[in-house]
């Protein structure tokens, strides 16, 4: 009886431990951030994406079949509910080379085209990806309506969560007041490259 | 004072009882909610898997994919988390461990969905749904381990991946507080309700106790009374049957009491013949001494003819002439006549009344016949002939009845009974009437007297068995109560009407198509 107890204590905790473990390896993948590398502080010349005139530009940049980008998208359509037309906002799909248009039309492509005031946009071989050194997908950068860098990072809390967080506060901080809250934010998801980094 | 104390003991044991029906009620439950729990389990790995594989199968590096950690998370983690639990659920069912354990390891699963569906707010409600769930322990305490497990969750990654529980430093510890508040909220409901249910439990544990006791002691009580019941049951029978040999023992006796009154009138009906019929043979034996003489004097003058002495012949003709006249041979022979036909009937008249009284003092249970009521009815009148006709002037009025089915003994003595009370109430000299009649599917019989009558208080009273107002050696008490029997056993009734000095009424109805 008393042999048995022991047994049973033992067997708890190294389920415990086992489990910890398998939760700290969860963790810890989900919350390594993608290393960012220095992004253009000024609007690059080469690139070929549009500005408005007078209104900040706000880019995020995705690969159409991550999963943990869905709740990069499902934090931007909060955000566009705070400040539309108070910025021009665009989400770029990554397509390489090998692959077709209809690879990229994902049912994450179908829910950035529902967001309201956003543009929805292909981005071939990743050229645009390359010349704003995004490397990872949900990166988000926001650049003022004079094409200064003022803020660069993910908008999810960790990696595929959604929920409150700094990216989400400090975009609508700025597009509403103007108040630089965060200058960066970590972001997580899939990578946009193979060749950049392995996982 | 043994009986507090017995109460004492009763208390003590319903409150033992109590206690074994609460902890085995609880130990159900523990049991029950485990195997729930086991399911759930089961239910929740799956359902990771499922919801890991449809959100977020693959992970992609450009345009290359490999299996999402979560998939693997999933598959390993979620069965890791669920083995333990589903392993003590089996094979311990209601232990404190098993349950612990559990509780434990559905907040992980709570966290873990949460994090395979990447963070939806909707995915929290699992959190609370889980404690809720663990409240069917009805056990508050395990509430503790669960709220610790999802404290400690928030608490180890805010240490060591802070931006990704409460984002950035800033907002970190209202975020911390916020969530536990809400945890801790439903908390505060879920004990109460758990408090609750073991009150009742106990409630229930404590009526069932008082029931089973209260039972126990109804059931000892029934069989007491069965018993009891029983033995009752079978005094009752002995008695009854006691009592069937006792009436028929009093039917005989009453009958002989009946006879033995009549005793004394029967003697003098006897008596009466027997005396002068002892006359008339006296008389006779007379007569007969006067005849011999004749009879000489016959002999000796029919020798004096053969003689040829006409002298001797003249001379006794002459004595027997004088003879004759001296003792009155006309009348004398007129007389024997007479003599001879009373004595018949005085022999005739005992023969009738020894055989009378034959049928009505036999042992045997007599035959059920159609008769006609008044013929039963003479045949008592001439028993009782006698005895009646020194106190009373007798009146028959018989109507035109039909016949009726009766045991003509029993009936007999009803009517020798009522007719020996109704001459036992005439003091000096008065009537007695007997009267058929027939009325509305009944034949019935009117005794009626002109006596002292019966005082109302002992009219209910005159058909009690023994009861009497005559004086002892007179009296039985047995006459009413074995007639009022006997016509019972007819189908009939008897029923009794009387006035104080005026007289009484005696009224027998048999019924007609019996
Ligand atoms: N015809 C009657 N007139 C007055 N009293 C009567 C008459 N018949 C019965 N009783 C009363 O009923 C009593 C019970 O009668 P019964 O049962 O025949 O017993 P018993 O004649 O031996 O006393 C009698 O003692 C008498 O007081
Ligand atoms: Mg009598």
């Amino acid at each position: 009886m008393k042999r048995n107890k022991h047994a049973v204590i033992i067997v708890f905790i190294v389920w415990a431990l086992i489990v910890g473990l398998g939760w700290a390896l969860l963790s810890h993948y989900e919350n390594v951030p993608g290393q960012s590398q220095p992004l253009p502080e000024h609007w690059p010349l080469a690139t070929k994406v549009r500005r408005t005139p007078g209104l900040p530009t706000l880019l995020m940049f995705v690969h159409p079949h991550c999963p943990c980008s869905r709740a990069s998208a499902g934090e931007l359509s909060l955000i566009m509910a705070h400040s539309q037309k108070k910025v021009r906002a665009q989400v770029l799909f990554l397509r390489p080379e090998t692959l077709s248009e209809q690879w990229v039309k994902t049912d994450l492509w179908d829910s950035a085209m529902r967001i309201p005031g956003v543009e929805v946009v292909m981005d071939d071989q990743g050229k645009e990806a390359r010349i704003f050194h995004a490397n990872v997908s949900g990166q988000v950068m926001l650049y003022d309506a004079r094409g200064n860098l003022v803020f660069s990072g993910g908008i999810t809390p960790s990696r595929g969560h959604q929920g409150d967080n700094d990216g989400r506060d400090a975009i609508v901080s700025f597009l509403t007041k103007g108040i630089i809250l965060h200058k960066q934010t970590p972001f997580f998801g899939c990578l946009l490259f193979s060749s950049l980094q392995q996982s | 004072m043994g009986n507090t104390e017995a109460l004492k003991n009763m208390d003590r044991a319903v409150q033992e009882r109590t206690k074994v029906l609460f902890l085995e009620h609880q130990q159900r439950i523990f049991k029950q909610t485990d195997r729930l729990f086991v399911g759930l389990m089961m239910f929740q790995w799956i359902a990771g898997i499922v919801i890991a594989l449809v959100i977020s199968p693959k992970t992609w590096m450009g345009p290359a994919s490999q299996t999402h950690a979560h998939v693997w998370a999933a598959i390993f983690l979620g069965g890791g988390i669920a083995s333990f639990p589903v392993a003590l659920g089996i094979f311990a069912p209601g232990r404190i461990m098993t349950r612990n354990v559990i509780a434990v390891a559905q907040m992980l699963f709570s966290a873990l969905l949460i994090h395979l569906t990447g963070g939806r707010i909707e995915t929290h409600f699992h959190v609370f749904g889980s404690l809720a769930f663990l409240a069917f322990y009805r056990d508050w305490r395990i509430l503790i381990p669960a709220t610790i497990v999802v404290a400690i969750d928030h608490m180890v990654r805010g240490i060591f991946w802070p931006q990704s529980v409460f984002g950035v430093l800033t907002a970190s510890p209202w975020r911390w507080v916020e969530h536990a508040a809400w945890v801790i909220f439903e908390d505060i409901f879920l004990i109460r309700s758990c408090r609750r249910s073991v009150v009742e439990m106990r409630h229930i544990a404590e009526r069932t106790a008082q029931l089973e006791a209260h039972n126990q002691l109804v059931d000892v009580k029934v069989k007491e009374r069965t018993r009891e019941l029983f033995e009752s049951k079978e005094e009752l029978a002995s008695e009854i049957t006691e009592r069937k040999k006792l009436k028929n023992m009093m039917i005989q006796s009453e009958k002989m009491a009946a006879v033995g009154q009549l005793a004394a009138g029967v003697a003098h009906e006897i008596n009466n013949p027997v005396g002068f019929i002892s006359n008339n043979i006296e008389m006779l034996e007379q007569y007969t001494t006067d005849y011999t003489k004749i009879l000489r004097m016959v002999e000796n003058l029919q020798k004096s003819i053969e003689e040829e002495n006409m002298e001797k012949a003249k001379s006794i003709v002459k004595a027997m002439s004088q003879f004759e006249q001296e003792i009155n041979l006309d009348y004398i022979i007129n007389d024997t006549g007479k003599l001879l036909q009373y004595t018949q009937r005085g022999i005739e008249r005992i023969q009738k009344i020894v055989m009378d009284l034959r049928t009505f003092a036999r042992e045997d249970h007599g035959a059920i016949d159609f008769v006609k009521i008044e013929e039963v009815i003479d045949s008592i009148l001439s028993i009782v002939q006698n005895e009646l006709k020194y106190k009373a002037e007798l009146k028959k009025n018989y109507g035109d009845t039909p016949l009726v089915k009766c045991n003509t003994q029993r009936v007999g003595q009803v009517f020798i009974n009522l007719l020996v009370n109704a001459i036992q109430a005439i003091e000096k000299k008065g009537a007695i009437e007997v009267k058929t009649y027939k009325e509305d599917g009944h034949v019935c019989v009117d005794v009626r007297d002109t006596g002292k009558g019966i005082e109302p208080k002992n009219l209910e009273k005159i058909f009690d068995p023994f009861f009497t107002t005559k004086p002892v050696g007179q009296g039985t008490g047995l006459g009413l109560s074995v007639s009022y029997e006997i016509i019972k056993k007819h189908g009939g009734e008897i029923k009794v009407q009387s006035k104080i000095g005026e007289g009484t009424v005696f009224t027998v109805q048999l019924p007609v198509n019996l």
